[in-house]
């Protein structure tokens, strides 16, 4: 349990600097986005950029449990195991996707 | 010649000791001999019964050797040359009395004991170094407290437990990236082999040698840190067990030894470490006493490196007093007080100097230029990422958060001022900056600071000479360093090897204030050095037992040059304890 917290913890302290290495993938999320607008319908543009986006935030943990951009690790020329960089992307992209379409939502509202 | 002298002067010691009270009894004489020829040099040391007390003296050109002996009864007698089968014999000592016991040793033919007989050094040599980068951070990390290459430590292991093991260290504060470690990892896999390294050693003998001896007195157990050790005004040597909260405290005239324990503190095991992965290194206590240096009112000012403390103790009184540095002050370094009484010590992992007046109890903190941007964040996100990791104890959380893995900083992002001294010719403070390569001057009334960038790398504990030139070991490089303040000036000499492809990490050194010698600290070929200004030359003393790591080195008023010998484990130590260690260069005019 001390584990899980503790990972909790490093995750929400390290997210800038999980969001600050992934700034070129939010950025090529964000014209995706755009430039998909007249091809791809709402649902499939906020997939396609969460997709992205996920790619460059999604962390593997080292063996001190600190996170890191699974591409930068993979850039750094260390390990990455495969299985653990499919779930690490996987919910990434779940949270995301909760958090884009949230946001989405919220702007709508607002407008 | 000091042989021919044995019978006389063996007497004369005796009675002088037993006159004065000491612990001296007897003499043992002889010569050490090998295929015939002479063994200059050789090592012969007696034991007491309980293996806690160690004389040890070198035979001479001439293979004579007289050793006077602080302890009677039993004792084992061992003689000890590089490339030779220890020979050893046991006899009775008792007080004013002459043993001979002569030795004939063999070669050692066994080409796995002749490597095991080997120093740390040695072993390293073989490894293969794919790029000095990683080299480099080896060197700086781990030999950062201990060797590596003795008994303990290469011990073979694939890949997976060698990165293990560097994970552990980094638990305990080495600083690697994790490239580093990979590399690191690799090489140890690769080169740790168990196979015996080639001797290509070549031990220099120096005359000097046959004037020397050397005392050892066994303190602590096999998890004592004893990080420096200090000589008293009466003589006694204090050491600081960083391990275990205490302060060891040995009378050399009586080889008694006493125990000062530090005061409780409302901190969990590790003090304000207590997140990191504990014990560090082999420590149990919260306090960590690290450095000591004697005030003029008799106190024992220590560093108290884990619970961000200064202490006083009286030996008059034994008592002892806490001073607050403040929590997000890390690491209370080596300590110094100046000719105005005033105490100056080095604040390791916030980058900062103390300086503390014992007499109105003001304590003010100089924070030191930050030397880039990743060490400024170390500076101010430091404390507060130690006090995050303390709610998940042991864990070494830390190391998660730690740009010194995620920026790929390594040790560049630490500071860590380190050694620190006072120039005798116009007070101001000096301190080396052991990661970043820089000496500062700090003005003692206003606080101005000056630093200077130094040619070789890894600055570390520092001293001053009478004449105001500032010496300094090179503890990556493997040399000694001399700045002239006047004229800004360095010079560099590099320390005397075994073979070409060893190192040395040299940790302290001290001045001689009669002969000006500087003496220092080897570390990885259990030696220590002499070097004499007037001739730019070395002599090599090497110690009688293996894995000896010595830090603080201080002179006594009888003429020793003292130390703890403190590898991290102490059970590295060959017997697997600590001691404090006193070399006598001139061993006649010892008088104890």
């Amino acid at each position: 349990m001390q584990t899980a917290i503790m990972y909790i913890v490093i995750t929400a302290l390290m997210a800038p600097v999980l969001l600050g290495f992934a700034v070129p993938f939010l950025a090529a999320a964000f014209i995706a986005y755009r430039a998909a607008r007249t091809s791809l319908s709402y649902d499939k543009r906020v997939a396609l950029a969460s997709a992205i986006a996920a790619l460059g935030i999604a962390p593997s943990y080292d063996d001190y449990g600190g996170p890191l951009p699974i591409f930068v690790r993979l850039v750094r020329g260390e390990t990455v195991a495969p299985a653990a960089a499919i779930v690490s992307v996987a919910a990434t992209l779940a949270v995301v996707l909760v958090l884009a379409r949230r946001m989405s939502r919220q702007r709508a509202v607002t407008a | 010649m000091k042989a021919a002298l044995t019978p006389v002067f063996g007497l004369a010691a005796a009675m002088s000791a037993a006159l004065s009270g000491t612990a001296a009894a007897g003499t043992v004489t002889g010569h050490v001999i090998s295929g015939g020829k002479p063994v200059a040099g050789a090592m012969v040391t007696a034991f007491d019964e309980t293996k806690a007390r160690r004389d040890t003296t070198y035979a001479d050109a001439e293979g004579k050797y007289s050793l006077a002996v602080d302890f009677a009864g039993k004792i084992t007698v061992r003689a000890r040359a590089p490339g030779l089968v220890d020979g050893e014999q046991v006899t009775d000592l008792p007080i004013v009395a002459t043993r001979t016991l002569d030795y004939d040793m063999r070669r050692e033919t066994n080409p796995a004991a002749l490597s095991d007989s080997l120093t740390a050094s040695a072993h390293l040599s073989t490894l293969s170094w794919t790029d000095q980068a990683t080299r480099a951070a080896f060197i700086s990390q781990c030999n950062y407290c201990h060797q590596v290459g003795n008994a303990l430590t290469r011990v073979p292991r694939d890949q997976g437990a060698w990165k293990d093991a560097i994970r552990r260290m980094e638990g305990y504060l080495a600083i690697l990236t994790n490239r580093e470690v990979e590399g690191i990892s690799r090489v140890l896999a690769n080169g740790m082999d168990d196979k015996p390294v080639p001797n290509t050693q070549q031990h220099v003998f120096s005359d000097e040698l046959a004037k020397a001896t050397v005392k050892e007195w066994v303190v602590g157990d096999g998890m004592s840190f004893i990080h420096d050790a200090d000589v008293g005004e009466d003589g006694h040597l204090y050491g600081a067990d960083e391990g275990h909260d205490v302060i060891w405290d040995l009378d050399r005239q009586t080889g008694k030894v006493e125990q000062h324990a530090l005061p409780d503190i409302d901190l969990p095991e590790g003090g304000v470490f207590s997140g990191f992965q504990l014990p560090i290194g082999v420590f149990t206590g919260k306090h960590g006493p690290h450095s000591l240096a004697q005030a003029k009112d008799g106190r024992i000012f220590i560093t108290n490196a884990l619970s961000s403390t200064l202490a006083s103790y009286d030996p008059a009184t034994k008592a002892f007093k806490l001073y607050d540095v403040g929590r997000t002050h890390l690491y209370p370094h080596t300590i110094r007080i100046d000719a105005e009484g005033i105490v100056w010590f080095t604040i390791a992992a916030s980058n900062e100097v103390a300086r503390f007046d014992p007499k109105t109890e003001k304590l003010t903190i100089i924070a030191l230029p930050h030397d880039g941007f990743w060490r400024a964040v170390t500076d101010f996100a430091f404390p507060y990422v130690i006090k995050l990791a303390s709610f998940f104890p042991h864990r070494g959380m830390h190391l998660a958060l730690s740009h010194t893995k995620w920026a790929d900083q390594g040790r560049d992002a630490l500071s860590l001022p380190y050694g620190i001294d006072v120039n005798p010719i116009d007070g101001s403070i000096w301190y080396a900056k052991l990661n970043v390569n820089k000496i500062g001057r700090i003005d003692p009334k206003t606080f101005a600071i000056r630093e200077f960038d130094t040619p070789l790398k890894g600055p570390r504990r520092l001293r001053f000479d009478r004449q105001g030139n500032l010496w300094i070991p090179a503890f990556d490089d493997c040399a000694l360093l001399r700045f002239d303040p006047r004229t800004e000036s360095f010079e560099s000499y590099k320390l005397p090897l075994l073979a070409p492809n060893e190192y040395e990490v040299p940790y302290a050194l001290n001045v001689h204030p009669t002969t000006g010698d500087i003496w220092i600290t080897s570390n990885m070929s259990d030696r220590i050095f002499r070097f004499q200004p007037s001739t730019r030359s070395f002599v090599s003393y090497p110690l009688p037992t293996r894995v000896t790591w010595l830090r603080d080195l201080v002179f006594s008023k009888d003429g020793g040059i003292c130390s703890s010998s403190s590898n991290l484990p102490a059970y590295g130590i060959e017997g697997g304890l600590a001691s404090f260690i006193c070399l006598y260069p001139n061993s006649e005019t010892v008088t104890h």
